[in-house]
C-alpha cells in the first residue's frame, strides 16, 4: 500500500473521437460544479450542490460519505446513467471527454470500454438464467473477441483474479456461486474491458469481512496491474483509507473535505470527517459513550444553504449560516469550512 | 458471576429439505452452548452462515431447536402454545436488522407501543400513555413522534422505536439480530449509546448477534465466536478479540479494516 503509483496512462485515441477532447487535460476523471436535481412530487430537489473533483490517471479516491450524500449519485454522473428527468447543470471530463456533450453511440463506448461499474450486489449485475461463462463472454466478444477466444480469456481472466477450478466455475450459474465469489467474477468483466477508470459503489458491502479483505485486495492489485484509476464509494472511512490514495468526504450533496487517505486520521479537519472518525465504535475505550453528531444525515434538499453541516455542527458560529465556505487547499488536502484557522492555510 | 438469565445447552438445529426425491439435512447449528448472565451482554459473532442467527431464533422462539435445551429464567422453555409464548415473550424480546419491515406500516408509533403494554401489562389507558412516553424518552425520540407513521421516520428512528417496542414488555432479555447494522455510522453511535443507557436503566440483558467486530468490543461483555454451525471459540471480549487463540478468530479479527490495515489475497479458492 505504500507505493503509491500514478503512471502516465497511455491515450486510447480511439475510444474518445467523436468529442472535442482537451488535449492539455491530463486529468482521468475531472468533475467540475456538478450540480443535479431530480423530479419529486413537489417539483426538482437538489441531490449535488455542486460537486468538484479531480483523479490523476491510475489514481484511487474514496468517496465516503452516509446515505443520501450523493455518492452514488457522482459516480452515476460520470456514467450519466441518472434518473429520468433529472436536470444537470456543470461538466464531467473523463480523459478529457466532456461527457454530458457525447451523442449516443460516443457514450455506448465511454460506459463499455472506458469505464466499468461496479454495483453493491453482484445477483443484481449477472443474468442468473445465463452461466458465468456466458456473462464474461458477452463482455469480451463485445471487446472484438471471437468466441473461442472469449472463453480462453474468461478463463484466464478468473484465474488470475484468484477463483479456482474454473472450466467448471465457467459453466455455473450465479445461484451457484457464494456472494463473494460471484463479486470476483463482476470484477473479472469489469477489468476485461481494460478500463480507464473502474467505478466501484460498495462493491463489498453485502459479503462478509474476512470475504470483504480477499475481494478488495484482489480489487487493488488488479487496478495497479493495470494502471486503472478507482472511484471507490464507501460508507467505510477505514476500508476507503485501506483501498485509495485520496479519500473525499461527502455530505448533503457536497464534498466538504479532500485528504491524501494516509493522513486521514492526522490531517482530518472538517468537523463532518472528524465526528465520522470518532463515532465508529473502537475508537474510544470500551463502555465509554461514542461521540454522537446530534440530529441525522441531511440529503442535499435539507442542508442549510450556508454551509451544509451548520445544522449540526458542534463548533457553528454565524458567519457558517451566513455565508457557504470556500473549498480552499489547506495543508495537504483542501476542505470547506470557515473554522478550519487561517494560519492552518498559510502552513 | 450473576445468576444466568439464559441458558443454553448442546443447542443442535437441522433443516431438511422437503424434497421427496433428494431429501437432504443442512446441520445449522451443532452442540452449542453459552450462557447469559442477569444484566450481563452476551455477543455472538460468526459470518453468514455461521448458525448465529438461528441461534437467535431459537432463543426468541421463532425456531424450534431438533436437540439441546434453552433455559430461560430458570425455567426451561417447552412447547409452543400461546401461553408458553406469551409467558416467553415476558422475559425475552427480539429486534431485527431491519426497521423497515419490522413495523406495521399503518400503525403509528404510540399504537405500535400501546398494544405491546395492552398485552403484557395490566396498565389502563392513562397508564399506558404514560409509559408510552417514557419509553420515547428512554430511545431518545420526541413525544411528538408518537403520532408519526413508520413512514415519517428515518431509519435511526425506527430503529429506536423498534427497540422501544422491544422494551415495552420490560423484558429480561433483548435479543439484538443485527440491530445496528443496517444505520450509518453517526447514527449507529446514537443507538449503541442509547443500548448502552438502556441497559443500565433497566438491568436488561443482550444477547448481541452481528458480524462487526467493533460494535461487540463496545457494547458486550462475552462473545461466542461461531463458524459453521459451531463455537470456535469463547469468552470475554478484550481476550478473545485482543489476543485470540483459534486461526479462524483471528483471521476475523485481522479482517477488519482500521488505521494502517492493508487488505492481503490468501490462498486462491477459499470463498466457496
Amino acid at each position: 500500500m505504500s507505493a503509491r503509483r500514478v503512471d502516465a496512462q497511455p491515450m486510447d485515441g480511439a475510444a474518445v473521437d467523436g468529442a472535442a477532447v482537451d488535449a492539455a487535460d491530463g486529468d482521468l476523471l475531472r468533475i467540475d460544479d456538478l450540480r443535479v436535481e431530480l423530479p419529486g412530487p413537489d417539483g426538482h430537489r437538489p441531490v449535488l450542490r455542486g460537486v468538484s473533483l479531480r483523479m490523476a490517471p491510475g489514481e484511487a479516491l474514496g468517496l465516503v460519505g452516509e446515505s443520501g450524500s450523493g455518492k452514488s449519485m457522482t459516480a452515476r454522473s460520470v456514467l450519466r446513467l441518472l434518473p429520468r428527468g433529472a436536470r444537470t447543470t456543470g461538466t464531467v471530463h473523463v480523459r478529457g471527454t466532456d461527457v454530458g456533450r457525447l451523442d449516443a453511440a460516443a457514450l455506448r463506448r465511454l460506459r463499455s470500454r472506458d469505464l466499468a461499474m461496479v454495483f453493491q450486489d453482484p445477483r443484481a449485475t449477472v443474468n442468473p438464467v445465463r452461466t458465468v461463462g456466458d456473462f464474461l463472454g458477452e463482455v469480451l466478444r463485445e471487446q472484438g473477441h471471437s468466441r473461442t477466444a472469449a472463453e480462453a480469456e474468461a478463463g484466464r481472466l478468473l484465474a488470475e483474479i484468484g477463483v479456482d477450478r474454473v472450466e467448471r466455475r465457467l459453466r455455473q450459474h450465479p445461484h451457484e456461486l457464494s456472494g463473494g465469489l460471484l463479486q470476483r467474477v463482476v470484477i473479472a468483466a469489469a477489468l476485461a474491458t481494460e478500463p480507464a477508470l473502474i467505478l466501484a459503489d460498495e462493491p463489498t458491502t453485502a459479503l462478509d469481512v474476512t470475504t470483504q479483505e480477499e475481494v478488495v485486495a484482489i480489487l487493488d492489485e488488479q487496478r495497479r496491474q493495470r494502471h486503472a484509476g478507482l472511484l471507490f464509494i464507501s460508507h467505510d472511512l477505514e476500508l476507503a483509507a485501506a483501498v485509495c490514495d485520496r479519500i473525499a468526504v461527502m455530505y448533503a450533496g457536497t464534498v466538504v473535505e479532500v485528504l491524501p487517505a494516509d493522513r486521514l486520521h492526522a490531517e482530518a479537519r472538517h468537523p463532518y470527517t472528524r465526528a465520522l472518525l470518532r463515532a465508529r465504535p473502537g475508537t474510544v475505550p470500551p463502555g465509554a459513550r461514542l461521540e454522537t453528531v446530534p440530529g441525522r444525515p441531511q440529503s442535499a434538499f435539507d442542508a442549510p444553504a450556508t454551509c451544509v453541516f451548520a445544522d449540526r455542527c458542534p463548533a457553528v458560529r454565524d458567519v457558517c449560516r451566513t455565508t457557504p465556505p470556500e473549498f480552499r487547499a489547506v495543508g495537504t488536502g483542501a476542505v470547506a469550512c470557515h473554522l478550519v484557522p487561517a494560519e492552518v492555510l498559510r502552513g | 458471576m450473576a445468576e444466568p438469565i439464559l441458558d443454553v445447552r448442546d443447542l443442535r438445529k437441522v433443516f431438511r429439505s422437503r424434497s421427496a426425491l433428494r431429501p437432504e439435512e443442512f446441520v445449522a447449528v451443532d452442540g452449542v452452548t453459552f450462557t447469559v448472565p442477569a444484566g450481563g451482554s452476551l455477543a455472538i459473532v460468526g459470518e453468514s452462515g455461521s448458525g448465529k442467527t438461528t441461534c437467535a431464533r431459537i432463543v426468541a422462539g421463532l425456531v424450534t431447536a431438533s436437540a439441546g435445551t434453552v433455559v430461560l429464567d430458570g425455567q426451561q422453555v417447552v412447547g409452543t402454545s400461546v401461553r408458553a409464548r406469551r409467558q416467553r415473550a415476558r422475559c425475552v424480546q427480539m429486534v431485527f436488522q431491519d426497521p423497515y419491515q419490522s413495523l406495521d406500516r399503518r400503525q403509528t408509533v404510540a399504537q405500535c407501543l400501546a398494544e405491546v403494554l395492552a398485552h403484557h401489562t395490566t396498565l389502563d389507558r392513562a397508564g399506558r400513555n404514560a409509559r408510552t412516553d417514557e419509553l420515547l424518552d428512554l430511545v431518545g425520540l420526541d413525544r411528538s413522534h408518537g403520532g408519526e407513521l413508520p413512514r415519517a421516520l428515518s431509519g435511526g428512528q425506527r430503529q429506536r422505536v423498534a427497540i422501544a417496542r422491544a422494551l415495552a414488555a420490560d423484558p429480561r432479555l433483548l435479543v439484538l439480530d443485527e440491530a445496528v447494522a443496517a444505520l450509518d455510522v453517526s447514527i449507529q453511535a446514537q443507538v449503541l449509546n442509547l443500548l448502552a443507557d438502556a441497559r443500565a436503566a433497566t438491568g436488561v440483558a443482550y444477547l448481541f448477534i452481528t458480524h462487526d467486530l467493533s460494535v461487540v468490543r463496545h457494547v458486550c461483555d462475552d462473545v461466542v465466536v461461531m463458524a459453521r454451525g459451531r463455537v470456535v471459540e469463547s469468552g470475554p471480549v478484550e481476550r478473545v478479540l485482543d489476543a485470540p487463540q483459534e486461526p479462524y478468530t483471528q483471521r476475523l479479527v485481522g479482517s477488519i479494516p482500521r488505521p494502517g490495515w492493508v487488505p492481503t489475497r490468501r490462498g486462491a479458492g477459499r470463498a466457496r
